[in-house]
């Protein structure tokens, strides 16, 4: 069993709208362990974006309690918090989310600008060498193509080599040949880096890639 | 690398874009806040600085009542002048006209370098006396011509009438400030001492200071002189004109803060407009891991880009008239209805930093007010926030 970087139990969290109120997770557990791919399968509206929210700090659950190495995050401020998501968790969104105001080399580099590591931009550009986009270093996300801004947006995430991985969607708004692209490009991330990814898909193909398989159904995570 | 600055640097190109035209209106707004703060603060430091020597050249900086050693006073830092009086009200009277005013006895010999009355005529001598132009008017009298005057309240002969003195009028002085022209008189401290009765020979002393602080001396001379001569510095004497002017000035400061406070608001409603703007640009870099601080910092360089130009401008603005003002006098003022021939401007660098602690206070609380958004929305939701 390898070490364990995140731990998420009991996690509950809903909605309300007006006086409906919609549970979305419901007592979700997860174990993640150094290296690990993880895919989590679900239907659209079945709360994989919330689950990864959560598990990503990025939302705070109603109930139930999260670990990432250890540490509680219940017991943690929101300058500790925003610290940790900052070294420990990387994430790749299904819109990429890339800055319009900065070059796709400046994107990639403001998380470790946030951590205080202003020395990266060598290291940034071998990456993007590594990753066949190093001719677009200087351009700025909308003179991308989306398969460029999946990389260097993958790139963003990696690049403060997080402990985990959270990628929501992220072939969502690629086609076919770029999705495949960047699985492969994340499987190779995954064993290169021995780093730990957590992948929400509604697609079987791209979930069936994890070491460890799970389905979101009704709130709960549940084993493939 | 202030990397907070960076990102607020690029943000705050692409909302010139977006919002270039409510961006500059904001400057505008500080700036003309600003100005008019620097403006009008240096014109109210102008008038006080102008009364005050004014009553300098009639009171001089410090009053000692009582008869203690010229010697003494002599000795004391900071004092450069030293003029004994005897001082009584009196009443001025030429042929059915008479008028009460203050008879002030001196010594006429250091009265050319003692005060400053704007006079013509010459100093007071043995049977002359020196009067306002004001009390001239009214009594219809002119330099070379006689008047009567006498003090009723400590000397009486005979009957209880007063011994009333001839004196001929010598110099008619025009200060043009408060009633000073109307109540005030001179005379040779010898004349004086013939008018007023004393056990003393004087009542006490006016002195000119440097420009070591008045208190300080003040301080001085009674640490010499002990309790027993009451000592007076110049706004003591004119307690309600010093107050006066104080509450002037703190209103005006007041009045020109609500110009900041509206631009205040329109700079916080156009740093709200980008906020909300930059919603989710905000939320990715929170999700990048970027402390509260962080982004609360950026907002603020950006008010500061925003409002600081303009405020900048004002200032400078301000500063330049105030110089204008100084070097060539370019706003004239009617000196038969003042008694300057300009709108006098002087600024204090004490100033200068109330009024730009004041402003810049004012675009960090807009500023920190319209970050508010940004920081109180969850990042998941400013994720997904549609412009």
């Amino acid at each position: 069993m390898g070490k364990i970087v995140l731990k998420a139990n009991e996690i509950c969290k809903s909605y309300k709208n007006g006086v409906n109120k919609l549970n979305v997770l419901n007592g979700l557990s997860l174990l993640i362990e150094d290296g690990e791919m993880i895919t989590i399968m679900g239907q659209s509206g079945s709360g994989k974006s919330t689950a990864l929210n959560i598990l990503g700090t990025l939302d705070k659950p109603d109930s139930g309690n999260l670990e990432i190495k250890g540490i509680d995050t219940d017991t943690l401020n929101n300058k500790d918090i925003a610290k940790l998501r900052n070294r420990d968790i990387g994430f790749i969104f299904q819109f990429h989310h890339l800055l319009p105001e900065f070059t796709a080399l400046e994107n990639v580099l403001i998380p470790t600008w946030i951590k205080g590591e202003f020395d990266f931009e060598a290291k940034v550009i071998d990456l993007f060498q590594t990753l066949g986009v190093a001719d677009r270093i200087h351009h700025f996300p909308n003179e991308l193509s989306g398969g460029e801004r999946s990389r260097v947006a993958t790139i963003r995430a990696i690049i403060n080599k997080p402990c985990v991985l959270f990628a929501d969607e992220p072939t969502g708004n690629l086609d076919e040949k770029n999705s495949t692209k960047l699985i492969d490009l994340l499987g190779q991330i995954n064993r290169d880096f021995n780093q730990s990814i957590v992948i929400t898909t509604h697609n079987p193909e791209i979930a069936s890639i994890g070491n460890k398989q799970y389905k979101l159904e009704e709130g709960l995570l549940n084993k493939v | 690398m202030n990397w907070e600055k960076y990102i607020s640097e690029r943000f705050y190109i692409s909302s010139n874009k977006q919002g270039k035209h409510l961006g500059v209106l904001s400057m505008i707004g500080m700036g003309i806040g600003c100005f008019a703060m620097i403006v009008s603060i240096s014109v109210m430091n102008g008038f006080e600085t102008m009364v005050h020597g004014k009553l300098k050249g009639i009171e001089g900086d410090i009053s000692i009542l009582g008869n203690p050693e010229e010697k003494i006073l002599n000795k004391v830092d900071g004092v450069t002048e030293i003029m004994p009086f005897m001082e009584r009200k009196g009443i001025i009277e030429v042929n059915d006209i008479s008028r009460v005013a203050s008879i002030k006895a001196i010594d006429e010999t250091k009265m050319d370098r003692f005060y400053n009355l704007n006079f013509i005529g010459d100093i007071p001598q043995l049977g002359q006396i020196v009067i306002g132009q004001d009390l001239a008017n009214r009594l219809g009298k002119g330099i070379g011509e006689d008047l009567f005057a006498y003090s009723p309240v400590d000397q009486t002969v005979g009957l209880a009438i007063p011994h009333k003195k001839k004196l001929k009028i010598s110099g008619i002085f025009s200060t043009r400030l408060l009633d000073y022209d109307e109540r005030l008189v001179f005379i040779s401290l010898k004349d004086g001492q013939s008018i007023f009765k004393r056990k003393y020979k004087i009542d006490g002393y006016d002195l000119m200071t440097s420009k070591v602080s008045t208190n300080i001396i003040k301080q001085e001379l009674i640490k010499k002189l002990g309790l027993e001569y009451p000592v007076y510095t110049w706004d003591e004497k004119n307690k309600s004109l010093v107050s006066a002017m104080k509450m002037e000035r703190l209103g005006t400061f007041v009045v020109l803060s609500l110009i900041f406070l509206v631009a205040a608001f329109n700079l916080a409603a156009n740093l709200t407009l980008i906020s909300i703007q930059k919603m989710k640009e905000v939320g990715v870099i929170r999700a990048m891991g970027a402390p509260t601080g962080s982004i609360y910092k950026m907002i603020i360089l950006l008010g500061y880009k925003r409002a600081g130009t303009g405020l900048l401008v004002g200032f400078l603005c301000g500063l330049i008239i105030v110089i204008l003002q100084n070097q060539f006098k370019i706003i004239p003022l009617p000196s038969s209805i003042y008694f300057i021939d300009s709108l006098p401007m002087l600024l204090y660098a004490s100033d200068i930093l109330i009024i730009l602690i004041v402003s810049f206070l004012f675009i960090l609380v807009a500023s920190i007010l319209s970050g508010r958004k940004l920081i109180s929305t969850q990042i998941s939701e400013s994720l997904q926030w549609v412009k």
